[in-house]
């Protein structure tokens, strides 16, 4: 939190220093010595700055202990618990409190106190077990080696100079002479926090070749996202949403060369269990995701999803995208992929609201009331009911 | 921890503007009728609300009663395809969805939705009903939600009425904590959307 | 759409007011008109957790907590408010954590009280004020006067019968101290360019709710707090500046508050 904060708070910064971002970063050069992890379930802060951030982060923690945006499900907790602890073992992950919270965007952190958060959004990215064991490593390895507490120090010097340096030679230029080793001492915990994650995931017995993928996956993601809004790739500027954890292609090289030299246990993704545990929940993360209005983003990642199985809620995200999307053809596509759902398992009553809706929309009023029809047979109770069965005509 | 930032900030970078801008607030009275939205949507109110005169859009208005996190009631009007219900605030990043062509009524409700959940930052939302209902003498579509936001501890409920007339959409929506609020301000809102006329 | 996010609450307007402004001033207070406490018992007032931070405000602004002067200040603040409450003849008693079964309920009230005293602090005790909240004088060249109204409702009830308190209160302090770095670059920045930075943060502010309506009866906000927390004559002073105006036990009803705000414009 705290960490994501202090990168948040100089990304703001960046807005006004755009050029700094935009300069060619020095190709970074992959650390291979082993990270240590100073935490231990008996850790406690050490000194008054360590103690001052744990409790703010305390703060933060009872607040998030009632928060209505926090994913109480036992079942999902359990599963993302058992994750993380068979990423950093057993006597690490005990004292971790896990918070999953409900939102569409790609992050997860961890606090200085030992709070962890890990957003629903992620879960939709993670395409499997190991990927996810690759976050949780490297957030916990920014926990680990205390990065927040050090970026506080960067930040609480760097900013001094800002201070004395404006006065001298103005707002901006100082910004432009300050920020970028703020952001250098940034980029570098996040090269540790590969290191060690990656660490972790091979200790585990994953493959850790899953660690580059997530971010070339974020980094397709973008380009899906700038196709159908009809601008340039952002994946090699500022990242776009994914600015806390840039997915540069430095980062994917470096993640390769890692994964070759420690390929941990090749093959062994998690898939199938991965899939298994998210089932229940993915198909209201995938709906988070398409009222975002990111039309390429959604279906980049519907049809990824898809291609590890098709299953009637991702034919039925999909059919939602394009019916709310609705440019030329779509709505046909729509009305196929509500159909594939139905043909591949008729257990979802809105595939018939969906398809309902796109062929009254396409002027096909007999077949799409039937559909309604169809609709209001199979979720008699559904909240909507009184409203379809007007379209549906009575 | 927001208020950390901000002050880191503004004492980084002396020439931020404030990101709070007061919003103002005019006096509607009670038992007039008035027109909303710079359109010619019309309501009267039973008691007395205040008007923001910070627009959130140029076809839109905020009205509360004793504060917009207690008591909010937006409205929108005459809004065309392509159009948002609020000012983008985020394009870049978070654009809000604009209003499609050939809308059915049940598309208002999802297209409200979207707006919300990308301009609270929120996906924690839940339309919890559609039905139809008239509004402005039209055929309209009544619908209500639940929501909750980063940053704010109370759950909100809404409900909302709306309809389109010559291909422009029209909207009213109430919202208001759970707890304590929701229900007590309900009725003078619904008056409100009751009293609405074109 | 303009909801509040309340982990900027606290220090939202006010630690706006106070970064921007080239004068600094927002402080308010506000009693209901008509509260007055019964004469004929002691009034049982239960307060939540404080919420106090005090830290360090270092000279590139960077405000960082300080674990061991927060632990010291609660406990002098505590003291200085059982005084403080006991001068009053009110008896008053500290809540922690809330937890068990009533956890819920106590949870939802302060969210209540959260949202409710910031809206009445925008749009009541500082500039934003809400045009149904302003109260026209009653004759030309009469004094307008503040509507103050905000309730947190019926749901207040149930913390009566939880807690068996007639008032529930809750306070709010923030403190970060100058470094000296931070200091000089404060008279330098007003030297050499005539602006303004702050030297220091001390927010604080402070509500009463009658848990018989749900009303809230009196609040108090001040963006520039005396007194310092680690300090038991500090604390003191504080708590003396947290219970500005705060209703006395023979203090008849409560008047119409004076809207000088209005007045001006």
């Amino acid at each position: 939190m705290r960490f994501r904060q202090l990168v948040m708070m100089i990304a703001a910064v960046s807005v006004a220093t755009e050029p700094v971002l935009a300069a060619p970063a020095v190709a970074p050069l992959p650390k291979p010595a082993a990270v240590e992890i100073v935490a231990d379930e008996s850790y406690v802060p050490q000194d008054q700055d360590e103690r001052g951030l744990w409790m703010e982060m305390e703060k933060v923690e009872r607040e998030l202990k009632i928060s209505p945006l926090v994913m109480r499900d036992p079942a999902l907790n359990a599963y993302i618990k058992s994750v993380l602890c068979k990423t950093i073992g057993q006597a690490r992950c005990a004292p971790v409190r896990l918070y999953i919270i409900r939102t569409s965007e790609f992050n997860a952190t961890m606090a200085p106190n030992g709070m962890l958060e890990v957003y629903s959004g992620l879960l939709l990215r993670t395409r499997n077990e190991a990927q996810l064991a690759a976050v949780l490593g490297h957030e916990y390895t920014h926990y680990a080696q205390r990065h927040s507490l050090k970026l506080f120090r960067d930040v609480r010097s760097k900013s001094a100079s800002l201070m004395w340096l404006q006065m001298v030679v103005g707002g901006l230029l100082a910004s432009l002479m300050i920020l970028p080793s703020i952001f250098k001492h940034s980029r570098d915990m996040e090269q540790d926090a590969d290191v060690g994650g990656l660490a972790f995931m091979s200790k585990a017995g994953y493959d850790t070749r899953e660690a580059a993928r997530i971010w070339e996956q974020l980094r397709e993601e973008m380009d899906a996202t700038a196709a159908s809004r009809k601008v340039k790739s952002r994946k090699d500027k500022d990242h776009g949403m994914f600015e806390d954890h840039p997915p540069s292609s430095e980062r994917v090289k470096y993640l390769t060369e890692m994964a070759a030299k420690d390929p941990g246990t090749p093959g062994a993704t998690g898939q199938e269990a991965y899939a298994a545990n998210m089932a229940p929940d993915w198909g209201d993360f995938a709906d988070d995701q398409i009222k975002q209005n990111d039309f390429g983003a959604s279906d980049y990642l519907i049809t990824s999803l898809g291609k590890q199985g098709w299953t009637d809620w991702l034919y039925f995200a999909r059919g939602e995208l394009y019916r709310r999307h609705a440019a030329e053809g779509d709505l046909e596509k729509a009305a196929g992929f509500y159909g594939e759902g139905i043909a591949a398992s008729p257990g979802l009553p809105d595939l018939w609201r969906g398809r309902g809706l796109v062929l009254l929309k396409l002027g096909r009023a007999d077949e799409g009331k039937a559909d309604l029809r169809e609709y209001l047979k199979r979720a008699p109770d559904a909240s909507d009911k009184a409203m379809i069965a007007m379209m549906a005509g009575g | 921890m927001k208020g950390f930032v901000r002050i880191a900030l503004a004492a980084a970078l002396v020439a931020l503007p404030a990101t709070q801008a007061a919003a103002g607030w005019k006096l509607i009275a009670a038992k007039e009728s008035v027109q909303v939205a710079k359109s010619k949507m019309a309501v009267t109110p039973n008691e007395a609300w205040n008007r923001g005169t910070h627009r959130a859009s140029k076809k839109g208005e905020t009205w509360t009663l004793d504060g917009p996190s207690i008591s909010e009631v937006y409205f929108a009007a005459a809004l065309l395809p392509g159009e948002t219900f609020y000012k983008d605030t985020d394009k870049k990043n978070h654009p809000l969805p604009m209003m499609g062509k050939n809308l059915q009524l049940t598309d208002i409700p999802e297209f409200y939705e979207s707006s919300q959940r990308i301009a609270y930052s929120t996906s924690v939302y839940e339309v919890t009903g559609i039905e139809p209902m008239k509004f402005l003498g039209q055929d309209g579509v009544k619908f209500s939600y639940t929501f909750a936001l980063q940053g704010n501890p109370l759950q909100y409920k809404g409900l909302a009425r709306a309809t389109l007339i010559k291909g422009q959409l029209y909207l009213i929506s109430y919202d208001a904590p759970a707890l304590s609020f929701f229900d007590r301000d309900r009725a003078k809102a619904e008056a409100i959307m009751d009293s609405a006329r074109l | 759409m303009p909801k509040l996010k309340l982990r900027a609450l606290a220090v939202a307007s006010m630690s706006v007011c106070l970064a921007f402004a080239a004068s600094p001033v927002a402080a308010g207070v506000a009693t209901k008109e008509g509260f007055a406490f019964p004469r004929e018992k002691e009034a049982k007032i239960i307060m939540f957790r404080p919420d106090v931070q005090v830290g360090t405000l270092r000279t590139g602004g960077v405000d960082e907590a300080n674990a061991d002067w927060t632990t010291l200040a609660r406990g002098n603040m505590q003291t200085a408010f059982e005084t403080a409450a006991e001068a009053r003849e009110a008896k008053i008693s500290f809540m922690g954590e809330p937890d068990g079964e009533n956890a819920k309920q106590l949870n939802d009230f302060r969210a209540l009280f959260q949202v409710v005293s910031t809206e009445a602090m925008n749009h009541g005790l500082f500039n934003d004020r809400l045009a149904t909240k302003k109260i026209p004088p009653a004759v030309q060249g009469g004094a307008a006067k503040m509507k103050f109204d905000w309730t947190l409702g019926q749901d207040a009830r149930k913390l009566k019968e939880i807690t068996g308190a007639d008032y529930a209160m809750f306070v709010y302090t923030h403190d970060a101290y100058g470094s000296t770095g931070r200091k000089v670059a404060q008279l330098m920045m007003a030297g050499l360019f005539g602006a303004y930075i702050a030297p220091g943060v001390h927010l604080g502010y402070a509500g009463m709710v009658d848990l018989e309506t749900g009303d809230l009866v009196w609040l108090n906000a001040d963006i520039a707090m005396g007194g310092d927390l680690r300090e038991k004559d500090g604390a003191e002073k504080r708590v003396k500046e947290l219970l500005r105006a705060f209703p006395k036990r023979d203090s008849p009803p409560a008047p119409a508050i004076e809207d000088k705000a209005s007045k001006k414009g």
